[in-house]
């Protein structure tokens, strides 16, 4: 555990530049908006302070492929690569590295969305969707860097071209995870669906208009089961790539 | 993969290479490279640029596949588990630059259940390096000293360096020289070296191996060489290569 939060600090310590940046940015896109409160509409600083949402896809997504690129561009892989560690200590760690990062991001632009909602609406958002929408917004982002972090890995394993072969990879594993996700959906449906009683994201309007009780809401396990498989694969697949194929 | 190893290779030798290709597109980079090694010997792998001494490290290490040919460390393919009793020094600068001497030794200690602190300790006096200095504003002697400092702190059976004098300063060199000197454990460890600097490292060599384009051109026992041709190793070597 000692060595994984070692690799862990190792992560956070280099990519402290671009995670600062990008927090930053949000603070001030914020500040910038608790500006304008009082000539601008309630309801559009609102919806505004959601736009930096629009920067986490491409944060994690270099996030993932930059992270292995930057080691062998410095020439550090090898450090990584002489270490007696499997291939997931080295890819889960970085990928953790991205999804702490993402969830500060996340947790900062939610609190400006709380802030400018209390001033917007008469009733207060309850929290348990906003703790929803950030997990799943930053599952998807960490699934997003599972992704580029196999086409950067995956590029890897070529002489040549190896540019072109990372591109084509991440184009085709969002046709590749579509088709074996609806094939594990499949096998799994007999998984019984969960009921959960809980506000959602999608039942948000209602609630900030109505104000009503919280819906039931059924999640489909199989999909749900089918998709984390899916992504699983592939993150191991990444994994013994490195361990096992990847050259120096 | 290692299903595949016979019992025979895994008592026969400590360290055996056979006829191990490697190919990079269209050059090849190693040639039908086969030899033995047993404990308790330094070899040196001789050679100039490009005659293939990076690569045949980095297959025996592990961080190259052989096209063709196979390596076996204590009867294994190289794998996780060989990483942790081979210790390799890369020519190359391959430490995170925003780190310090201390902070480096303490990010890679942990991982080698090998490491011994009191040989560390001693390799630091010798070596003669700050801990607090950046490893990005270390020289280059004293980037190739922590390098090996490293590197031997470690209990490892096998030791591979490459080019570890490479590029330096003669203080630097022959601090060096001296610490693989001084750590060498003749009864339970090997070092293979890599080098251009044959004048200086010749008299630690037991053996040694000298590739032209991806071919071994001449090996044996160094004395043996040397009795046979009535030559040092290094007028023998101008004569290999012109």
């Amino acid at each position: 555990m000692a060595r994984y939060w070692s690799l862990l600090k190792k992560e956070l310590r280099t990519s402290r530049m671009s995670f600062f940046i990008l927090l930053f940015s949000i603070i001030a896109w914020d500040v910038f908006l608790s500006t304008r409160s009082n000539s601008w509409d309630k309801t559009l600083i609102f919806v505004l302070s959601f736009v930096p949402v629009v920067v986490l896809p491409f944060y994690a997504f270099v996030g993932g492929f930059s992270s292995f690129r930057e080691e062998w561009q410095d020439k550090t892989i090898y450090l990584l690569l002489l270490l007696p560690v499997r291939g997931t200590t080295l890819t889960s760690v970085k990928l953790l590295s991205v999804f702490i990062e993402i969830l500060v991001f996340v947790t900062t632009i939610f609190i400006g969305v709380m802030i400018f909602g209390q001033k917007a609406f008469p009733v207060t958002m309850p929290y348990q969707v906003l703790i929803q929408g950030g997990l799943i917004l930053s599952i998807a982002m960490l699934m997003l860097a599972t992704m580029s972090q196999f086409a950067y890995l995956a590029g890897r394993l070529f002489e040549r071209f190896q540019w072109l072969v990372s591109l084509w990879v991440f184009i085709l594993l969002w046709w590749g995870i579509g088709r074996l996700s609806s094939l594990l959906s499949y096998l799994l449906k007999w998984l019984p669906d969960i009921q959960v009683k809980c506000w959602q994201i999608s039942g948000i309007w209602d609630y900030l208009g109505e104000g009503t009780v919280p819906p039931t809401f059924s999640i489909h396990s199989a999909a749900l089961v089918a998709v984390i498989l899916s992504y699983l694969i592939i993150f191991f697949l990444g994994s013994w790539f490195l361990e096992k194929y990847a050259e120096i | 993969m290692n299903r595949d190893v016979k019992e025979s290779d895994r008592m026969n030798s400590f360290l055996k290479c056979e006829g191990v290709t490697k190919h990079y597109f269209l050059k090849k980079a190693l040639n039908d490279v086969s030899f033995k090694a047993e404990r308790g010997i330094i070899i040196g792998l001789i050679g100039p640029n490009g005659s293939g001494k990076t690569t045949l490290l980095k297959t025996i290490f592990g961080l190259c596949r052989p096209t063709k040919g196979r390596v076996l460390f204590e009867g294994k393919y190289p794998d996780r588990s060989t990483k942790a009793k081979i210790a390799f020094l890369p020519e190359i600068d391959h430490l995170y630059d925003w780190m310090t001497v201390h902070q480096t030794i303490n990010f890679i200690s942990p991982f080698y259940p090998d490491w011994e602190k009191v040989r560390m300790a001693k390799l630091f006096d010798l070596l003669n390096l700050d801990e607090r200095m950046e490893v990005g504003k270390l020289s280059k002697g004293q980037r190739a000293r922590l390098k090996i400092l490293l590197t031997l702190s470690r209990r490892s059976s096998l030791v591979l360096l490459d080019e570890p004098l490479s590029g330096i300063d003669p203080v630097s060199r022959r601090k060096i020289l001296q610490a693989i000197n001084s750590e060498f454990r003749a009864e339970e460890q090997t070092i293979i070296l890599s080098t251009h600097e044959v004048l200086e490292a010749e008299s630690i060599f037991d053996r040694i191996i000298i590739l032209e384009q991806g071919n071994i051109k001449l090996m044996g026992n160094i004395d043996d060489i040397r009795q046979k041709s009535g030559k040092s190793i290094r007028v023998l070597l101008e004569e290999v290569y012109g």
